[in-house]
C-alpha cells in the first residue's frame, strides 16, 4: 500500500468534506473517491433544506397539507431522527416552526417539535401535524453523507480511508492507515481536551462557542456557550444526532458518549 | 392497474364527479390513488437508475415492484432506495418475471437495444434513458421497434418536459430573439468519469464510457442532450459537424478524449458551438440561444431571457424576477410562475421544485396512466442521438460529417 494518501475534496453543505484515502492503485482510488463525492453532493441536494427540489424542502412544502409519499432512505434517516429525538428527551429536534408565533408562546409551543412528524415505514409516507412546522436536518445530514460515502467506498473495494465533513463529523473506515506504524486507527483530536483513534467508527463533535448553530429545543433559542460535545459510533449520522443533544444538555461542559 | 384515475372519474356521479375535479382529490381519495399505481420495473441500478428509483419512490402514482442489475452491489443500493422491490440479475430476467406495467431502461447505453426492443415486443412501455443507443444501427433498430403497433417509448431528454423550458421555447417561438444569431452550448465537469470495483473484470464493465468500441464519449453521452434541446427549440436540425477532441488532464491511459470542442452548422448559416470537458467544472452546463433581439440561456432547473436594448416590450417582462450576470440582467423565465407561488412551492430565483429527471418521469407516468403520447418518442430521439454519434466520429477522425 502506498504510503503517501490521495486526498480529495468537495464543498457541500454549507462546509468542506475531505476524503483521505490509502490503497495500491491510484487510478482506481480517485475513480472510487469522485464517486463517494457524488454521492455526499447527492446527500447535499436530498436533503438541503434551502433547495426547492430536495426531499426536505417537498416535505416542508406538502407534508403538512397531506401525507408525502418519501423515499425509503429518508424514511430511515427520519426513524434515526425519531429515536435519537425520543431518547435523548427532546433534546434532538430537527424540526421549527416556519414564522414566529404571532402570540405567547404558551399557546404556541405545540406547534414545533418532532412529536408532530408522522412516519409510517408501512406506506413510506411523512405527514406534518400542520403546515407551519419545518424539517432542517443540517443535524445528521453531514454524518449520513458521510455513511453514504463510506458505502460507496466500500463496494469499490477501498478499505482504508477517513472522512470528514467540516472536521466537526468523521467516519473511518475498517483498516488504519499505513502510518505511523502500529496505529490502530486515525488518531484524531478533540480541540486540545482529548483525542481518540478511530476505526471502522464515527466520530461527531458539536460546538457552539462561536456561530450558535445549535438550538435549543425547549427555549428556542442558540445555544452560545463554551462546552463541546463528542460522541462515538458506528455510524455517523447517529454520531451527529447525539452529538447536538449532548451540546443542548450539557451546553457548558466537555461530554463525551460511546454508542457501541 | 386495476382502477384508473380516468375510470373513476367516468364511473362517479355528477356531485362526486366534481369534487373529484377539485385539487382537493389527493387528499380525499388516497385509496383510488393506491389502487392506480403504475407497476414499474428499473433495469439497472447504477447512478441514473438509482437516480430514477429516487424520484418513482416521491410519485404516488407509480411503484417500483422489480429492479435488475448485474452487479450485486448495485442491487443492493437499489433495493435500498425501492425495499419492496423483486430483484433480478438481469433484465432480461425481470421482463420474462412479468407483472409490470412500465419499465425504466438505464443499463449503459451499449446495453439499450435488445432490452428496450424485448420490452417494446412483450407490449411493455418503456422509458429509456438517452442517448437511444451507441451506433445508428442500434438506434434505427429502436426507433422501427418504437413504431409498432401499440407500442410506446419515451426517451430521456428532458426538454421536452421541463416546464421551464417549455416556458422559455414560448418565449422563443414568440420571436422574443428574432432572428437567430448563434447557438452555444457547455457542459464541465471535473471528474475522471472512471469506476472503481473491486474486481477487474468488473471495473472493465463499469467503464464502458471509456472504451470507443462501447461508446462515443462525451459527443454521444453528453453533446446529444443540449443538441436535442436546440432541435426541439430551433425545430431546424444540424446539418453538419467538427470536431476537435484532447486529453487536458486525465492521462491515465484512456484513449478517449476528456475535452471536446464540436461545431454544428445549423440552416441559415448558424454556428452552433459546443465544450465538453471533463478537466474543469466552472461554469457548469448550459445552453445559449442568441438572436438579434435577445439571448435565452437554459441551464437545467432555470432559464433567463437577455434583450437587447433596442427590443420591444412584450409586456409580461414588467411583472418577471430579474437576476444580474455581470454587466447582463436576464427576466426569470418560469412556468405556471404566478399558481406556484400561490401554492407557495416557488422560491424567488430558486428554479423548478423538482428535479428535470422527476419531470421527464412524472411525465412517463402519466401518459402509461393515460394511454397518452410520449413526451419525447423515438422519432424525435433519433436525430440527436445520430448527431452525438456521429460528432464522435468527426471528433475521432478530424473530418467533417454530414448529418443527413
Amino acid at each position: 500500500m502506498s504510503a503517501a494518501p490521495l486526498i480529495l475534496g468537495l464543498d457541500a453543505m454549507r462546509t468542506r468534506f475531505e476524503l483521505v484515502l490509502h490503497g495500491e492503485n491510484p487510478v482506481r482510488l480517485r475513480a472510487a473517491g469522485e464517486a463517494a463525492l457524488a454521492e455526499i453532493r447527492d446527500c447535499d441536494r436530498r436533503l438541503s433544506r434551502f433547495r426547492p427540489d430536495s426531499w426536505i424542502a417537498r416535505l416542508n412544502r406538502e407534508a403538512g397539507l397531506h401525507p408525502c409519499p418519501v423515499p425509503a432512505e429518508l424514511m430511515e434517516l427520519l426513524q434515526l431522527c425519531a429515536q435519537v429525538h425520543e431518547n435523548s428527551e427532546g433534546a434532538f429536534d430537527p424540526t421549527f416552526r416556519a414564522a414566529p408565533p404571532s402570540t405567547g408562546s404558551d399557546s404556541e409551543s405545540s406547534t414545533a417539535g418532532f412529536s408532530q412528524v408522522h412516519l409510517d415505514p408501512d406506506q413510506q409516507t411523512v405527514t406534518y401535524a400542520h403546515p407551519g412546522l419545518n424539517l432542517d436536518l443540517g443535524g445528521v445530514a453531514k454524518g449520513w453523507a458521510l455513511d453514504r460515502a463510506c458505502e460507496v467506498l466500500l463496494e469499490a473495494g477501498v478499505e482504508c480511508a477517513l472522512i470528514h465533513g467540516g472536521t466537526s463529523s468523521s467516519r473511518a473506515l475498517p483498516n488504519p492507515p499505513p502510518q505511523p506504524a502500529g496505529a490502530r486507527g486515525w488518531r484524531i483530536a478533540l480541540e486540545d481536551r482529548a483525542s481518540i483513534e478511530l476505526q471502522d467508527r464515527a466520530l461527531a463533535l458539536s460546538s457552539n462557542a462561536e456561530r450558535g448553530h445549535v438550538v435549543d429545543p425547549g427555549s428556542g433559542h442558540a445555544v452560545v456557550a463554551g462546552g463541546l460535545a463528542a460522541v462515538c459510533a458506528a455510524n455517523a449520522a447517529l454520531a451527529d444526532a447525539w452529538s447536538t443533544a449532548l451540546l443542548v444538555q450539557h451546553p457548558d461542559t466537555f461530554s463525551w458518549k460511546s454508542i457501541p | 392497474m386495476s382502477l384508473l384515475r380516468r375510470d373513476f372519474l367516468r364511473q362517479a356521479s355528477g356531485g362526486l364527479a366534481a369534487l373529484a375535479l377539485s385539487p382537493e382529490l389527493d387528499a380525499l381519495f388516497p385509496v383510488f390513488r393506491r389502487a392506480e399505481k403504475v407497476r414499474i420495473g428499473v433495469i439497472g441500478t447504477g447512478k441514473q437508475g438509482n437516480r430514477a428509483l429516487e424520484e418513482l419512490a416521491t410519485m404516488e402514482a407509480a411503484q417500483v415492484v422489480a429492479i435488475a442489475d448485474v452487479d450485486p452491489g448495485r442491487r443492493k443500493r437499489g433495493l435500498r432506495r425501492a425495499p419492496s422491490a423483486t430483484l433480478h440479475e438481469s433484465g432480461v430476467a425481470l421482463l420474462a418475471a412479468g407483472g409490470l406495467d412500465a419499465v425504466v431502461i438505464a443499463t449503459p447505453t451499449h446495453l439499450h437495444k435488445d432490452l428496450c426492443v424485448q420490452a417494446l415486443a412483450m407490449g411493455l412501455p418503456v422509458y429509456l434513458e438517452a442517448p437511444l443507443a451507441h451506433d445508428p444501427a442500434a438506434a434505427q433498430a429502436i426507433a422501427e421497434a418504437s413504431a409498432w403497433p401499440n407500442a410506446f417509448l419515451t426517451c430521456g431528454y428532458y426538454a421536452d418536459t421541463n416546464p421551464v423550458y417549455k416556458r422559455a421555447k414560448d418565449v422563443f417561438r414568440s420571436g422574443a430573439l428574432r432572428d437567430l444569431v448563434s447557438l452555444r452550448g457547455h457542459w464541465r465537469r471535473k471528474t475522471s468519469w472512471r469506476e472503481a470495483a473491486p474486481t477487474a473484470e468488473r471495473e472493465k464493465a463499469l467503464n464502458w464510457k471509456l472504451d470507443p468500441q462501447l461508446c462515443g464519449g462525451l459527443p454521444s453521452e453528453i453533446a446529444s442532450h443540449q443538441i436535442h434541446t436546440l432541435r426541439w427549440f430551433t425545430g431546424f436540425e444540424p446539418e453538419l459537424v467538427r470536431g476537435w477532441g484532447s486529453t487536458q488532464l486525465w492521462q491515465d491511459g484512456r484513449t478517449t478524449p476528456d475535452t471536446v470542442q464540436l461545431h454544428f452548422g445549423w440552416p441559415k448559416n448558424v454556428l452552433m458551438q459546443q465544450e465538453l470537458t471533463l478537466a474543469s467544472s466552472i461554469g457548469g452546463t448550459g445552453i445559449e440561444l442568441s438572436g438579434t433581439h435577445g439571448t435565452i440561456r437554459l441551464a437545467g432547473r432555470h432559464a433567463w431571457l437577455f434583450k437587447e436594448s433596442d427590443s420591444a416590450t412584450q409586456g409580461w417582462e414588467v411583472y418577471a424576477h430579474r437576476a444580474r450576470f455581470h454587466q447582463d440582467e436576464g427576466y426569470v423565465l418560469l412556468a405556471d410562475a404566478t399558481k406556484l407561488a400561490a401554492q407557495g412551492k416557488l422560491q424567488e430565483g430558486a428554479g423548478l421544485p423538482f428535479t428535470e429527471l422527476y419531470y421527464a418521469l412524472q411525465a412517463f407516468v402519466a401518459a402509461v396512466q393515460e394511454k397518452g403520447p410520449p413526451a419525447c418518442p423515438a422519432s424525435s430521439a433519433l436525430p440527436a442521438t445520430l448527431a452525438g454519434i456521429h460528432a464522435s466520429t468527426a471528433t475521432a477522425s478530424g473530418l467533417e460529417v454530414l448529418l443527413s
